[in-house]
């Protein structure tokens, strides 16, 4: 682990940045923690058969073990969880914690970018009116 | 009250005093345009002029002809000169579905897809063997429209667990009239609605319950491993979230995967976020127009995001391209209402352009398989038709234009 300003700013969007500043110090909140996950034989932008797609997968999951362990050490220290057991697709995992648990997991790495769980909703629907 | 009164005492009398100072002015206008252009006239005619209430504000009304136009624009103190053109009322747009109705049973197909050129696409490919993904309310796949289309169904709840459901069903009636205009086929008066007939829907209802980030992402790492193509996603965050950008890169450069995003209904100067992700390819809505032309939704948003020293993106424009998005008309699940029993109906919204271009980029896919996500994206935005051509894009309403895919499937070589 390595604290380096710039790069931990750049992890944080300025609003979630903003919204942890205003959390108390026990408050928990949820987000997504993307990994900085290796794959070797990226293959740019091309369609893959199903055999290919698995094979990402799977090394994107085999690539995250090491930065899970890192992970649960630095949520265990501020009192947080994750929230599955292991990695998606995308290299993301859902945590819950502090936010000096947020800025922790930051200056980690292993840590690509840390999203907050935000709500999600369709589209408003345009008026005609 | 009483200091309303003195307030509003007090702004007669700046308005009688600026229409006593402004009278001399406009006097002296009058005077020089009437000297300078009747000699423009023949037979020097005079020209009518006149004030506007009591001169309160520097505006006057003036007969102008070709000729003596240059006369009162020379004149030092006019700053502009208007046409007066006719004003209207501003009423609530009346649709006339039925008219369109007729026309697409005419046609055989939706407007949407008559405008794209749909059927010339057809006479290479349907759209067979690609997957197409919807993250939405969910689908009604027990349609006619839809039978055989939906081979996999699941619901992401809010704590992003996966739950099968069979049969599949919708919250709402939005994802299954996005999943028709992918893939739907043709109504009981043969009006054909999807764009790709025989491609295949992975849908993933991620707006059920209380949705958030994690929901959609789940959505997505689904998608993923069903094996999905392309991602269509008319669907938007409280507040933009510029680390998304991460998800749709991994989407096209590791996966190959087209992540489609409808850019938002919040109208010109706005965007919504995820689609204004310099990495999605978003979105934005047409309508129709007189005379078989079209023009960009009053709602359709569009606007620029910049981020200075983040090059190659540090100017983000959206939307990319713009599709059919109003007077849409596709299934929906049955709805009862007191007339009867209705499966299709209208829409309008960015949310109903983005599959159209989702469709798009299936029927793309298929008739080219070894084609690239990055060269689908960047012919589609070459090909696209801009009213202003080349020079006036990309722009926030058309992005690079309305989608060409006969256009762009021969660009694709």
């Amino acid at each position: 682990m390595h604290r380096d300003g710039d790069a931990h700013k750049a992890k944080i969007s300025p609003e979630f940045a903003a919204r942890l500043a205003h959390l108390k110090p026990q408050q928990k909140i949820r987000a997504m923690v993307m990994l900085g996950v290796d794959v070797p034989g990226k293959i740019l932008g091309q369609r893959q058969a199903r055999a290919e797609r698995q094979a990402v997968i799977e090394q994107i999951h085999h690539s995250a073990a090491p930065a899970l362990l890192e992970i649960d050490d630095i949520l265990k220290h501020y009192n947080g969880k994750r929230l599955a057991a292991g990695v998606n697709a995308l290299g993301a995992v859902p945590i819950e914690t502090t936010a000096a648990g947020i800025h922790a997991l930051a200056a980690s790495e292993r840590v690509a970018a840390i999203l907050e769980d935000q709500p999600l909703s369709l589209l408003s629907m345009p008026s005609n009116a | 009250m009483r200091g309303r009164l003195r307030a509003l005492r007090q702004r007669l009398e700046y308005v009688k005093e600026r229409a006593a100072a402004q009278r001399p002015v406009q006097a002296k206008i009058f005077e020089g345009y009437q000297e300078a252009g009747s000699k423009r006239l023949p037979g020097r005619q005079q020209l009518a002029v006149s004030s506007i209430g009591t001169s309160a504000l520097p505006v006057a009304a003036l007969e102008v002809t070709r000729k003596t136009l240059p006369a009162i624009a020379e004149q030092p103190n006019v700053v502009a000169v208007l046409p007066n053109q006719k004003i209207h009322l501003v009423r609530p747009k009346a649709t006339d579905y039925a008219e369109l109705g007729q026309q697409e049973k005419k046609d055989g197909l939706t407007w949407g897809l008559k405008q794209l050129d749909i059927p010339k696409l057809w006479e290479t490919t349907r759209g067979q063997h690609i997957n197409v993904a919807v993250l939405d309310t969910g689908v009604h796949d027990e349609h006619q429209a839809l039978k055989g289309r939906v081979k996999d169904f699941v619901i992401i709840d809010p704590l992003g667990r996966h739950i099968t459901a069979k049969p599949t069903f919708d919250c709402d009636q939005h994802g299954t009239h996005v999943c028709g205009t992918i893939t739907g086929s043709k109504t009981p008066d043969g009006v054909a609605i999807g764009v790709a007939p025989e491609a295949n829907l992975f849908v993933a209802g991620v707006l059920i319950g209380n949705a958030t980030l994690r929901t959609l992402m789940e959505g997505i790492s689904w998608a993923v491993e069903q094996g999905a193509d392309i991602i269509s996603m008319s669907l938007g965050f409280d507040y933009y979230e510029p680390h998304f950008t991460k998800v749709f890169s991994i989407l096209m450069e590791q996966f190959g995967i087209l992540p489609v995003v409808a850019i938002g209904n919040e109208n010109h100067g706005n965007s919504s976020s995820p689609g204004n992700a310099y990495s999605a390819l978003s979105v934005g809505a047409v309508e129709k127009a007189l005379r078989n032309q079209v023009t960009v939704a009053f709602f359709s948003s569009g606007a620029s995001l910049v981020f200075p020293g983040a090059e190659p993106n540090a100017l983000v424009t959206k939307p990319d391209v713009v599709a059919p998005g109003v007077q849409v008309f596709s299934c929906i699940p049955p709805e009862q209402r007191p007339e009867g029993t209705y499966e299709y109906t209208y829409m309008d919204g960015t949310s109903m352009a983005t599959p159209h271009v989702a469709g798009v980029a299936a029927l793309l896919m298929a008739a080219k398989p070894e084609a690239q996500v990055s060269d689908i994206i960047s012919v589609l935005k070459d090909t696209a038709k801009h009213p202003e051509g080349a020079r006036g894009r990309p722009d926030n309403r058309w992005g690079y234009g309305l989608i060409q895919p006969a256009e762009t499937l021969k660009a694709l070589g």
